[in-house]
């Protein structure tokens, strides 16, 4: 078999419980969040590299250096170009954008923006930004998926990994508390808790890890992404079992089901009642722990997922879902199983 | 007990110094003796615009994208300014 | 054996034309589309030229979409890829079927608005339309909401090599043998924050896009969608469709040096893997249809690197940027457009508004000017981006 492995994860997690904000500073709504209060960006990568990357961004390359610690990989001018990034968003640092384009607005001329927070406003910045910080030459990708994309990033890197683009690749999503966002969701879904975080983890193919003397932690047993009819039960059944066939997992392997609240009722339903069609066991939610974390969401389950399967050590044979739902009208299914061998 | 002048050039420099000092992420005293604000203390291209952005905002001055070069260090840079500011 | 992978449809929806036969007519005239800006009030800016598409009319175009419901982006994306599944004469069903579209901004006009609010009214719950439409998601999903199909869709955000990237993730999905057709290409819009920032960092030239030549002052922003129709050698030639050209294969790599400044080396490295996946020589390469943003800095550092590569007489490298303006997640798929264009036809684009040679690239042939009629046989397309992110596709005339 030729699945791709996980080698190691880099998780910030928001602090256990939510906090209203504080009074004074930019107006926001009122309801509580979680937010990772202890997240020192100045003290974890230096004045320079705080001063002018967006929180998004800063959160990313925590967990960046995380995950490839854990993986132990150093990273040298011998094996640079073949490391790469592929990390998920809805549309990079929303405040970053709102912030840098505030200024065409309040400024005596509209073009008295600040030049070095451009690259804020730009969607790949946080990738961008990795790969300077520990100089990743390989393949360097953004995509855009929203609540998909930390698994929309895993598909991504999983067929660039096959295509033999790249070796190894950090995958991953960030996403920070801030005004713009809380907003948005104050219009979108009134009184949804939200919370910030990154999460990312060390992807190889499995003799790559080997020649670095690195042991796969867990293993990616297949990820489906897809447009679909999300509001539809059948659908997402569907997907589920399409997921389940191509990592050749019988739906009573599944021993861990993670799932996430989109706020939509209808869709919430189908996804409830179309997962539970094919595999039987009660979904977890982490929203009571970290808040809805957006565009890191799925990653942070992902990872959460990774060190599960490393801390109780499951064989091959056991697999976790991940599963995330777009309203808009998107769904993705990732199967993470033990690592080593095919004998169950 | 006598007065000291202040030289309005000077403040305007340790001004600047500070400015560039703050973006750069350097102290004032790495500004003040780099010869090369590229070469010296790691200022890139995109620093030096928003260094050039700063003084316009500060100073009420208009910087050409041409002059952006002339940035290379603190002298250059306040004789630029003060060739801006015509004085 | 691997799978051979073939372009079938081209549907671009541009300042220069909408739809192949308007849009090949430009490239072969040298026609620009670029002039005053009329989307944004562009008072206190110094620069007010762009490439705005104002005869973009989504209703005509599009056959499922409500043009009320998406973003300006999304719909681009929906009516190049509408536009391109027709000029493949393909029949869109989502067995086997991808769609990947790159963006740089994304949907940029919502973004703008929702800021424009906050800033005039202060803080608070913006209003429903702009909240649905502006997560940069949608344009995958914008393409197969419109055809009608339920498939693998992503919308890669790698800037301005963003088109590369979904062709070239296209590319490596059919190769794989999980997807058989796929619309591959990128969206952007004009918007008051692009042009600031471009404006801000002196990027911005006043009338016109002069890629390579010595008095070359800069980019001109500029929008549009493209889509175009990848699927199988087999299967294209089974159903009898038109087959433009190959697609020979792609490589990425990433600077990892400077957010926003290209690296030669870094290029070159791209360009160099790219020819080796695609089993090509330099010498194959008949024409390059170049990043040729306009700006001082990269036309010099492309130059570099394709010398690096080529060696002192590279092949005809043009930029269409001159006739289009910069449409950043969308530049590269209308420079794949080119490419494939130029092999199935057999002409090169110019890139006009070229008046003065530049010394410091001595050796390159930017097609000054005037289209010119001659076989291309491969043709090789850049796409650098913030962040360094670095993408080229070849392509080739199918044999």
């Amino acid at each position: 078999m030729n699945l791709s492995v996980f080698t190691g994860v880099g998780l910030v997690e928001p602090d256990p419980e939510p906090t209203v904000p504080a009074p004074g500073g930019v107006p926001l709504p009122a309801t509580a969040a979680y937010r990772a209060a202890g997240f020192d960006p100045v003290a974890l990568l230096g004045r320079r590299t705080a001063r002018f990357n967006h929180r998004s961004t800063t959160l990313a390359l925590a967990a960046c250096g995380g995950a490839l610690a854990d993986a132990g990989i150093e990273v040298t001018d011998g094996n640079a170009d073949g490391i790469g990034v592929t990390l998920g968003t809805t549309c990079g640092s929303l405040a970053g954008t709102v912030e840098f384009g505030w200024d065409t607005f309040a400024q005596e001329r509209p073009h008295q923006v600040n030049p070095a927070t451009f690259p804020n406003s730009v969607l790949n910045t946080a990738a961008g930004a990795a790969a300077i910080r520990f100089g990743l030459r390989g393949p360097n990708s953004t995509v855009a998926a929203g609540p998909l994309a930390g698994l929309a990033a895993l598909r991504h890197a999983e067929v660039t990994l096959r295509a033999h683009h790249a070796d190894t690749i950090l995958v991953g999503a960030a996403e920070e508390l801030s005004a713009p966002l809380a907003w948005v969701a104050e219009t979108l879904r009134p009184g949804v808790v939200l919370g910030e975080g990154a999460a990312v983890l060390v992807l190889e193919r499995p003799d790559v890890a080997a020649a670095g003397g690195r042991t796969p932690v867990a293993r990616l047993a297949a990820v489906v992404s897809r447009a679909e009819d999300v509001r539809n039960p059948d659908t997402v059944a569907a997907a589920v079992t399409a997921a389940l066939a191509r990592a050749e997992a019988p739906p009573g392997r599944v021993r861990l089901l993670a799932l996430r609240h989109t706020g939509d009722a209808v869709v919430d339903a189908a996804q409830v009642a179309g997962v539970g069609a094919v595999v039987s066991i009660e979904p977890t939610h982490v929203e009571d722990r970290i808040g809805d974390c957006a565009s890191a969401h799925a990653a942070m389950q992902l990872a959460g997922v990774v060190r599960t399967i490393r801390a109780e050590r499951w064989p091959a044979a056991d697999v976790a879902l991940v599963v995330a739902v777009d309203p808009d009208g998107a769904l993705a299914v990732a199967v993470l199983s033990g690592p080593a061998g095919e004998l169950s | 007990m006598t007065l000291e002048t202040v030289d309005p050039l000077a403040v305007r420099r340790n001004e600047i110094a500070e400015m560039a000092a703050d973006l750069f992420c350097v102290s004032v005293e790495e500004v003040v003796s780099a010869e090369s604000f590229a070469d010296d203390v790691d200022a890139d291209s995109l620093l030096v615009i928003e260094l050039l952005s700063r003084l316009e905002k500060r100073y009420g001055i208009t910087i050409t994208d041409a002059d952006v070069v002339r940035l290379v260090n603190l002298s250059a840079t306040c004789e630029l300014v003060a060739e801006c500011a015509g004085r | 054996m691997r799978r051979r992978v073939v372009v079938t449809g081209i549907g671009p929806v541009s300042n220069i034309g909408i739809g192949v036969t308007d849009f090949a007519d430009s490239l072969r005239s040298g026609r620009s589309g670029v002039g005053p800006i009329t989307s944004f009030d562009t008072t206190g800016f110094e620069r007010v030229v762009a490439g705005e598409v104002p005869g973009f009319r989504p209703e005509r175009l599009l056959r499922r979409l409500d043009p009320a419901r998406w973003g300006r982006s999304s719909l681009f994306a929906a009516a190049a890829a509408r536009l391109a599944v027709d000029d493949a004469g393909w029949l869109p069903t989502g067995d086997r079927a991808a769609v990947v579209i790159g963006t740089t901004s994304g949907e940029a006009v919502p973004i703008v608005e929702l800021t424009r609010g906050w800033h005039d009214n202060g803080y608070g719950p913006p209003e429903r339309g702009l909240a649905t439409t502006f997560a940069a998601s949608r344009l995958a999903l914008a393409v197969t909401q419109e055809l009608g199909i339920s498939c693998e869709a992503v919308t890669m955000a790698t800037a301005c090599a963003a088109g590369n990237y979904a062709i070239g993730h296209a590319f490596d999905l059919i190769v794989s043998g999980e997807v058989d057709v796929a619309v591959a290409g990128g969206a952007d819009s004009v918007a008051r924050f692009t042009h600031a920032g471009f404006h801000r960092l002196g990027a911005l030239a006043a009338q016109r896009c002069q890629p390579f030549d010595a008095r070359r002052s800069g980019i001109l922003t500029a929008e549009g969608g493209i889509g175009l129709v990848l699927e199988t050698l087999d299967g294209a030639a089974a159903r009898g469709a038109r087959i433009y050209a190959e697609v020979l294969g792609y490589a990425m790599t990433c600077d990892a040096t400077h957010p926003v400044a290209p690296d030669a080396d870094s290029i070159a490295r791209c360009m160099r893997h790219a020819h080796k996946r695609s089993d090509v020589d330099p010498g194959q390469v008949d024409y390059v249809c170049a990043h040729g943003t306009g700006t001082r800095t990269n036309d010099l550092v492309e130059s570099n690197a394709v010398r690096a590569v080529f060696g002192e007489r590279p092949p005809p490298m043009s930029s269409i940027k001159s006739m289009l303006g910069h449409t950043m997640g969308a530049a590269s798929g209308f420079g794949a457009s080119a490419c494939v264009l130029a092999i199935h036809h057999g002409f090169l684009p110019p890139t006009v508004n070229h008046l003065d040679p530049d010394p410091e690239l001595a050796g390159i042939d930017p097609v000054a000017n005037f289209s010119r009629a001659t076989t291309v046989t491969v043709a090789q397309n850049n796409g650098f981006a913030f962040g360094g992110n670095n993408a080229i596709v070849m392509f080739g005339r199918v044999r």
